[in-house]
Order: structure tokens, then C-alpha cells, then sequence
């Protein structure tokens, strides 16, 4: 429900800010097509179906993937995007994308390989996604979208905290709880700095004067970066579980609540670790 | 060295380990072996200190776990990330900035692709060739030949063989009893949580004919093949 409403509210909005919202659908439905065209998973199918009715579920898949899209595009009566979104598609259908013998996609966080290196790469499209809205958004001059896709960029960066690695990778670690948790914090806010830097100094030079609202951004977004850490860690070695999830939106809502938010979550994240690094 | 004294670890109401009292000395390498769900595992993990445990478990050099080297059975790779990554990671974690890692790329590893890509015995190859940047003074090996190519089996065992010469402590465990022969100094069979037994180098071909006489042929002969 949650996806449907964020997907056609912003599909909404997108038509009203840019002409190229009809470009946007199609590299979104290509992107959705293109992950399920991994080679593993089409082995797969191709094991378990005979040729045809493999065919006819992966053109099936990708269709019904491709669906709200394809929606869109008739809606707003984009008759050749609908159909180019039609022809991708089902053509995508028929290809199937090994990483094996890729190289791996570059990164700027490959340095301090981890988090941001890994769910960069998942997530890729969807950063180019808000990159391209942010210069679209600056274009149109349009200041609130611009800042909309920077948060969502932070958002990005959250959903890299959300799976907690396997106990060995907090257990190779020379140091105590807290050295661990505050050299996690410096290095991911270094890093989610650097992803968000490139849309912010764009704003920052289309909008002289708002300089301080995009620093704001910045730092409420660093600053929440640290309550999903220490949320991920709070829950460990589960994932972030109801409670800790209340607490993490609470201080989103209302933000005093962070006074209570941080140490609670903090105390509990040194709990969880500290058996695992003594 | 590594002393346990009286170690003992229950899940629940199973003992997994009862009273093991082993001395892992410096420049020696040890095997660990038993059947499946003998024990091997969970003792590795209590002397990493990855389980809790009653007993003692004591090292010269302290905390243990900064100075100890663990290649996991089944090694976790995270998605996208390569095997130059992944070796940067452990090192970075034992605060050892490495430099030229493809050319200490001994097992000749396709480092610039996705590690969660590799063959399984691809994987141990990766995982062993980081534990080595990190400088350890002990290895807990489990399973290091798991999946892995015969050049690369020798190759392994010319590692820790290098480790010993360089008065590391090794520790490993082996379902392939001919790289233990190769290998170990000493080897303890671990038989439903307990040492059931402590053979020197000079007794290695007389505990194979034993295994072999006692597992072997007992159960073949229960099989009945035609």
C-alpha cells in the first residue's frame, strides 16, 4: 500500500515538475526488468521449465513488473512511451545479465569497503534516479523538489544499515564496543556525506542563498544516519525489529524525542556487541 | 601457545563439549578431527569466543581474538563486494593497511569481481588469503580444503607449513586425513564432545588403519551392496 501510494504520488508530482517524466518511467521499468534478469536466476527457471513456458513466464514477469509504469504512460496518454515500454519489456525478457564476469561496478567508498560499498552498488539506479531529479529539479527551478531527492538520497544510504552482518564481521574487529561504534558513525557519515555531496553543492550553486537550508539537510540527514546505525546495532543480530523501528520513526516525527532515541539505542547497541568484541 | 582447561559448552540439554583440556604450543600445527556434529566447530568458536563456555581458555598474547586468524567452514561474502574489497575489510579490521594486494594474490583469485560470485572452493581460497594480510599469531583453519583444486590443496599445505616455520599456531580441522598427515604435528579426535584421543606424527598411519578399521569397514559391511 505504502509503495503504491509513494509510486503513483510521486509519479504525480513528477509529471507536474518535468517534461521528462515519460523518460523516467521507462529507465524505472527497465531498471525493474534488468534485476530480474540476473543469469542465476534464469538458470534456474530455465532447470526447472521446458523452453516455452519459460518464455512465456519471464514475458509474463516482466510485464507485470513493468504494469504501473506502462499505467503511467497510458494515463497520461504517452503512446510511444507506452509502447517502447512494452517493446524493453518483453525484450528484456530474452536477455540475461551474468555478473560473474563483470567487473565490479566502481565506487567512491571502496577505500573502507562495506556498507556503502555494497548497497551503493544495489542501489545504483536508484541513485542515479534521484541525481537525475535533483539536475531536473534544479532546472525547473524548482527548490523543494531538489531538496526532496537529496533526503530521499540520505534515505538511500539508511536502507545500506538495514540487514545486519553476520557476527564474524563485527568479531574481526581489534577494538572495544565503543571505538567500534564511533569509528562506524565517523566512517558512514564520511560516506554518506560523499554520496549526498555532489546534489548538495549543485543546489548550493543553483541557490546561493539557501545555504543554510541545504546544510540543515545535511545534518539532520547525518544525524539520523547515527539513529539507524545505532537502531541496526540496538536489534543485533536480528534485523531492526518493531520496537527499535517505533522508536526510530518517533524521532523522525517528532524530533526531541532524539534526546531519549540516541541513548536508549546506544546503550542497548553497546549490549548486543560487547560479548562479541571482549 | 593456547591453553583450555576444562572446557565444557551445552546447547540446551545436549553437551556439545565435555571438559576438553588441550595446550596448543607456538610453531606446531594440530588436527582437530570426528565425525559430524562431534564438536570440531563449537570448539573453534569458543576459543574465538564466539560462544560462551564453561572452562578456561588462555593465550600468551591477549585478547586472544585480536591475535587469532578464524577461516570459518562456510566463509560469508556480502553481495558486491569484490575480493580486493573483502581482503581490504579484514585487514582494515586489524588495523594493517595493506599494499599490493594482487601481488601477494597467491590462489591467482579474479580479485576485481563480486567474492558472493566465486566457487566454494574459490571462496576458502579468498578467505584464507586474508586472514594471511592480517598478521595473526594463531589460525583456527576449519575446513581449509573444502572444495578446493589439487594445486591449491598443496599450496595450502605449503602455507601452514610456512606458519609453523614462523612459529604461528595452527589449529585445523580435515575430513581428507592425508592433509592432516601432511600438515599436522599432533592431531586429537574429538568423539561426541570428548578428546577420545591424543596422537604424535610417529602414530598418524596407525590412527588412519584405526579410523578406517572402525569406520570404514564396519559400515560398509552393513551396506550390503550387490
Amino acid at each position: 500500500m505504502i509503495l503504491f501510494v509513494l509510486f503513483f504520488g510521486g509519479t504525480y508530482y513528477l509529471y507536474q515538475q518535468t517534461v521528462w517524466a515519460s523518460e523516467i518511467q521507462i529507465v524505472f521499468l527497465a531498471a525493474l526488468c534488468v534485476k530480474l534478469s540476473t543469469k542465476k536466476r534464469n538458470d534456474f527457471l530455465k532447470l526447472i521449465f521446458q523452453i516455452h513456458p519459460y518464455r512465456k513466464l519471464r514475458m509474463l514477469e516482466n510485464l507485470l513488473v513493468s504494469l504501473p509504469s506502462l499505467f503511467v504512460l497510458l494515463i497520461y496518454q504517452q503512446w510511444l512511451y507506452f509502447f517502447i515500454g512494452i517493446g524493453f519489456s518483453l525484450g528484456l525478457s530474452f536477455l540475461s545479465f551474468s555478473q560473474k564476469h563483470f567487473r565490479a561496478f566502481p565506487t567512491p567508498f571502496s577505500n573502507k569497503p562495506f556498507e556503502f560499498t555494497a548497497g551503493f552498488r544495489i542501489t545504483i539506479f536508484a541513485v542515479l534516479l534521484c541525481y537525475l531529479i535533483e539536475v531536473l529539479a534544479l532546472l525547473v527551478t524548482n527548490f523543494n523538489l531538489a531538496a526532496a531527492a537529496l533526503a530521499i538520497l540520505f534515505f538511500c544510504s539508511y536502507s545500506y544499515l538495514v540487514i545486519p552482518e553476520p557476527e564474524y564481521f563485527i568479531w574481526i574487529y581489534k577494538e572495544n564496543t565503543v571505538a567500534f561504534l564511533v569509528r562506524k558513525w565517523k566512517q558512514l557519515t564520511l560516506q554518506v556525506v560523499l554520496l549526498t555531496l555532489p546534489a548538495a553543492v549543485l543546489m548550493v550553486v543553483s541557490y546561493p542563498s539557501k545555504l543554510q537550508e541545504v546544510l540543515i539537510i545535511e545534518g539532520i540527514g547525518c544525524l539520523y544516519l547515527l539513529v539507524v546505525l545505532l537502531g541496526k546495532y540496538a536489534s543485533y543480530p536480528n534485523e531492526i525489529n518493531l520496537p527499535i523501528t517505533i522508536i526510530i520513526s518517533l524521532s523522525f516525527l517528532f524530533p526531541p524525542f532524539l534526546l531519549f532515541a540516541i541513548p536508549f539505542l546506544y546503550a542497548k547497541s553497546r549490549k548486543n556487541i560487547s560479548p562479541i568484541l571482549s | 601457545m593456547i591453553a583450555i582447561k576444562q572446557v565444557s559448552k551445552r546447547y540446551g540439554n545436549k553437551e556439545v563439549l565435555q571438559y576438553i583440556s588441550i595446550q596448543f604450543e607456538s610453531g606446531k600445527v594440530y588436527g582437530i578431527v570426528g565425525e559430524n556434529g562431534a564438536g570440531k566447530t563449537t570448539l573453534f568458536r569458543c576459543i574465538a569466543g564466539l560462544e560462551e563456555y564453561q572452562g578456561e581458555i588462555s593465550s600468551d598474547l591477549s585478547p586472544l581474538k585480536n591475535h587469532l586468524g578464524f577461516l570459518l567452514t562456510d566463509p560469508f561474502f556480502y553481495k558486491k563486494i569484490t575480493g580486493e574489497e573483502y581482503i581490504q575489510l579484514l585487514a582494515q579490521a586489524r588495523n594493517k593497511d595493506i599494499q599490493q594486494i594482487a601481488s601477494k594474490n597467491i590462489f591467482q583469485l579474479p580479485l576485481q569481481q563480486y567474492a558472493d560470485t566465486y566457487s566454494t572452493g574459490m571462496k576458502k581460497k579468498l578467505a584464507l588469503t586474508a586472514l594471511l594480510f592480517q598478521g595473526n599469531q594463531y589460525f583456527i583453519l576449519d575446513e581449509p580444503y573444502n572444495g578446493v583444486d589439487i594445486q591449491s590443496s598443496m599450496l595450502i599445505t605449503e602455507i601452514i607449513q610456512q606458519l609453523r616455520r614462523l612459529n604461528k599456531t595452527v589449529i585445523l580441522s580435515s575430513h581428507i586425513f592425508s592433509t592432516l598427515k601432511d600438515c599436522c604435528d599432533e592431531i586429537f579426535v574429538l568423539h561426541e564432545g570428548r578428546i577420545q584421543k591424543h596422537v604424535e606424527q610417529a602414530d598418524f598411519g596407525k590412527l588412519e588403519q584405526e579410523m578406517i578399521d572402525a569406520t570404514l569397514a564396519k559400515h560398509l559391511g552393513n551396506l550390503q551392496l550387490e
